[in-house]
């Protein structure tokens, strides 16, 4: 099973793919305010993670997900409950 | 700062300098002709399908209504709001629709949220469609269900996640719609219904923009795609067939009456109008007598979509009476909605937020009350658009 620290590698290269060149991300970065993602390339990262790891995020809590380490701590609890 | 002067500045609506979305249209005996700004126009964005908003029938209907009723119920179906039209609404929605039952809300809204809420809880599940209504999305948040949302229009991915759900498949609400309102597509319900069927769990569609559209006699995509014995309830709404305002749900397999008292949107909120009910009631009568309207719609469908795709304009996936244009950005989206209002043809400016793709939309609506002349006046709009310069369309 991957750790925390391999799911925020992966992750953060995710992100950096959708962001602007030049954008500085790391894992507290916020994905909007901070990397500029919009509402659509959030949730096509999020459909990327579904698939990648057969998982569905719940909308529920998507809403409180604003960095790469609440996405995530988000990841690693709904692998652990798959 | 206060916090609602904090939030007045944070929030800004599309266009809000430019004085669009309050675009005020000025009806005047038609379904289909009006003014916006003093320039007379042919109405292409109003959702009114069959054109039944000046149908003598209904308009005598509501008039004698609001004499003998009032103008108002002042109150809740559940205390002094249901008058002897609500009750015989439902009656002739149930017999519609060969429905056990049916309950009819004040808006369209009300009974998405309405019936959601009452049907899922924080113990069960809920699978939408990405591109669902609003009204849809806030019923999912209102029960606390988990929620998960599947790609648009995708069987495949729905499998997907009530496979991921395991036995909890059979605890779980599927909501699908049968024509989405921005692009005109139909749900593939055929196979969402195979699907749902197959691993239990409960089948719930929006037919708002198809009902009176679709099927031979009007109830909508389910009707169409003969899979009415597979859906559990389907929910639709009076303010596009049946030129009024209001929501119902209906039921071919289960006795709903018992949710009219977990349906916080039907509990409180006044009852419609007698004048509404007795139009919308009309309504009913004229779609289930006059089943050429609906050719009529799918004819002024057919002409304006081809038209369009022959002029090169990106469409929605299919021939539908909502016919989604895609524009690029905001600024081309506003420059042609001005064009168009020039040409005589008024149609749906939608911002990129409430598009369903990175781009903004002329959403044009068809009806059966088109003439074919009107329907010239909203293409020959559209190709001197095309033909104003590679920053329009």
């Amino acid at each position: 099973m991957e750790k925390r620290e391999d799911y925020a590698v992966r992750l953060t290269e995710l992100v950096n793919r959708l962001a602007e060149a030049g954008t500085v991300v790391d894992v507290d970065s916020d994905l909007v305010d901070d990397v500029g993602l919009s509402s659509i390339e959030i949730m096509e990262l999020v459909e990327q993670l579904e698939d990648a790891y057969d998982i569905s995020f719940p909308l529920n809590d998507l809403a409180e997900i604003r960095t790469i380490n609440d996405m995530v701590k988000e990841l690693e609890r709904l692998v652990a409950n798959r | 700062m206060k916090l609602i002067e904090r939030r007045i500045s944070a929030e800004t609506l599309p266009w809000q300098d430019r004085d669009v979305l309050g675009t005020m249209i000025q009806v005047d005996g038609s379904p289909t002709l009006g003014s916006v700004n003093g320039q007379r126009v042919v109405l292409a964005g109003t959702n009114n399908y069959l054109g039944l908003t000046f149908h003598p029938d209904c308009v005598r209907a509501a008039a004698e209504a609001a004499h003998r009723y009032g103008t108002g119920t002042t109150g809740s179906r559940l205390a002094s709001g249901t008058y002897p039209d609500h009750a015989a609404l439902e009656r002739d929605l149930a017999e519609f629709y060969d429905a056990r039952s049916a309950i009819v809300f004040t808006t369209g809204y009300q009974a998405n949220v309405g019936m959601i809420s009452a049907i899922a809880d924080r113990d069960t599940v809920i699978l939408l469609d990405a591109q669902s209504h609003a009204s849809i999305y806030d019923g999912a948040t209102l029960s606390g269900a988990t929620t998960y949302r599947f790609k648009h229009n995708d069987p495949a991915d729905l499998e997907k996640r009530l496979r991921r759900l395991g036995e909890g498949a059979a605890n779980s609400l599927v909501v699908v719609e049968g024509i989405y309102s921005m692009l005109g597509d139909t749900a593939p319900l055929k196979e969402f219904c195979e699907i749902t069927t197959r691993y239990g769990a409960s089948m719930f569609v929006d037919e708002a923009h198809s009902f009176g559209v679709l099927g031979a006699t009007g109830r909508g995509l389910a009707e169409a795609l003969g899979v009415e014995d597979q859906v559990d309830v389907i929910v639709g709404t009076f303010s596009k067939s049946l030129g009024c305002v209001g929501g119902y749900a209906v039921s071919r397999h289960h006795d709903l009456t018992s949710l009219r008292g977990a349906a916080r949107s039907y509990i409180y909120s006044a009852s419609s109008s007698p004048s509404v009910m007795a139009s919308a009631r009309a309504a009913l009568k004229v779609i289930r007598e006059n089943p050429s309207l609906r050719q009529r719609l799918l004819d002024n469908a057919r002409v304006t979509y081809g038209a369009l795709q022959q002029l090169g304009y990106e469409l929605g996936p299919e021939v539908s009476p909502v016919v989604g244009v895609h524009v690029r950005d905001s600024e081309h989206a506003l420059d042609a909605w001005h064009f168009l209002l020039d040409h005589g043809v008024y149609v749906n400016l939608v911002p990129l937020k409430a598009s369903p793709g990175p781009f903004c939309l002329l959403r044009v609506s068809l009806s059966a009350a088109h003439t074919p002349e009107q329907v010239e006046t909203i293409v020959e709009a559209f190709r001197a658009l095309k033909q104003s310069g590679p920053l329009r369309g």
